[in-house]
């Protein structure tokens, strides 16, 4: 099945979703970014990209309660949907098969 | 007690340019990790992180609030914010007292009174009106729509070129707080649940 081809913000946003199951809000899902690639995302590109993704239905949010630490502001939790899962198997498996038996040691990059 | 929220100018931004349904969220992010960084560098160092922020959010967000309402819905709040806005400076060129102004300060003074006034009163309905689409397009529109107004009065006789940039100040110094009044009034994120 052919579906909406995801950028590779969409796929590192996607892949931090995943890793912070659970307790995926904006500040948790940046420091996952952050940790995992060296990525320094700020909120407005994060939040844009997360909601693209939610209108492709690969994730979706819940609001959480208002905390004082966040000045009363609620957390918006996300969780990635199935369609989202296959998406983001479907983005590894090309990268896999594009980069088997690949040798990049030898080449600039 | 010591100040643990980011700098006004910086917070307003963000309020401004945030669509409304994510607003509570990004504010609430960028104040926790905010908070988090004064608590282990110092507020400088958190201040600055601030910043960096809003400034690389700026164009995202704008495009976030462009995508979070139907394109006829901005087109017509944006329409009715230019519609609005353009009455005031059409009004501000076209009744300008140049004689009154060359006698003294105290007609100037009461002009000044009431195009500030009036400023902060178009801005304010302008942004209310089209709250649902686009505020920050509606401030950048204003300053636009001011611009040739005050063009036009640069070249009026016997008025001195001060007098201008003082009116052209004010004047854009209140539409900026009657629209961030409205904005305030008119979206309460905090307060607005999700859908």
């Amino acid at each position: 099945m052919s579906r909406d081809r995801l950028t590779r913000l969409e796929l590192i946003v996607l892949a931090a979703v995943l890793r912070t199951s659970g307790e995926a809000y904006g500040v948790r899902i940046a420091e996952e970014i952050g940790q995992r690639t060296g990525r320094d995302i700020s909120v407005g590109s994060l939040y844009r990209t997360l909601k693209r993704l939610e209108q492709k239905g690969y994730v979706s949010s819940e609001e959480g309660e208002p905390t004082p630490e966040r000045g009363g502001r609620a957390k918006t939790f996300y969780s990635v949907e199935s369609q989202g899962l296959a998406a983001l198997r479907e983005s590894v498996l090309e990268m896999r098969s594009l980069f088997a038996g690949l040798n990049l040691e030898g080449h600039s990059i | 007690m010591t100040d643990r929220n980011p700098p006004t100018p910086e917070r307003w931004i963000v309020h401004l340019l945030a669509p409304r349904r994510e607003r509570a969220a990004i504010e609430g992010d960028l104040l926790e990790r905010y908070r988090q960084i004064a608590d282990a560098r110092g507020r400088r160092q958190a201040g600055l992180w601030y910043a960096s922020q809003v400034l690389r959010s700026i164009v995202p967000l704008v495009l976030l609030s462009a995508s979070d309402v139907s394109i006829f819905r901005w087109l017509s709040g944006l329409g009715t914010g230019i519609l609005l806005t353009s009455v005031f400076p059409a009004l501000l060129t076209s009744l300008v007292p140049f004689e009154a102004f060359a006698q003294g300060p105290e007609l100037t003074a009461w002009y000044l009174v009431i195009a500030v006034a009036a400023a902060a009163a178009a801005g304010y309905v302008g942004t209310a009106v089209a709250r649902t689409s686009a505020p920050a397009a509606i401030v950048g529109m204003v300053a636009c729509l001011y611009a040739p107004a005050v063009i036009q009065m640069l070249g009026a006789p016997s008025v001195p070129s001060s007098y201008w940039a003082c009116l052209a100040l004010a004047v854009g110094a209140a539409t900026a707080g009657g629209v961030l009044s409205a904005v305030d009034r008119f979206s309460p994120a905090a307060q607005t649940p999700r859908r």
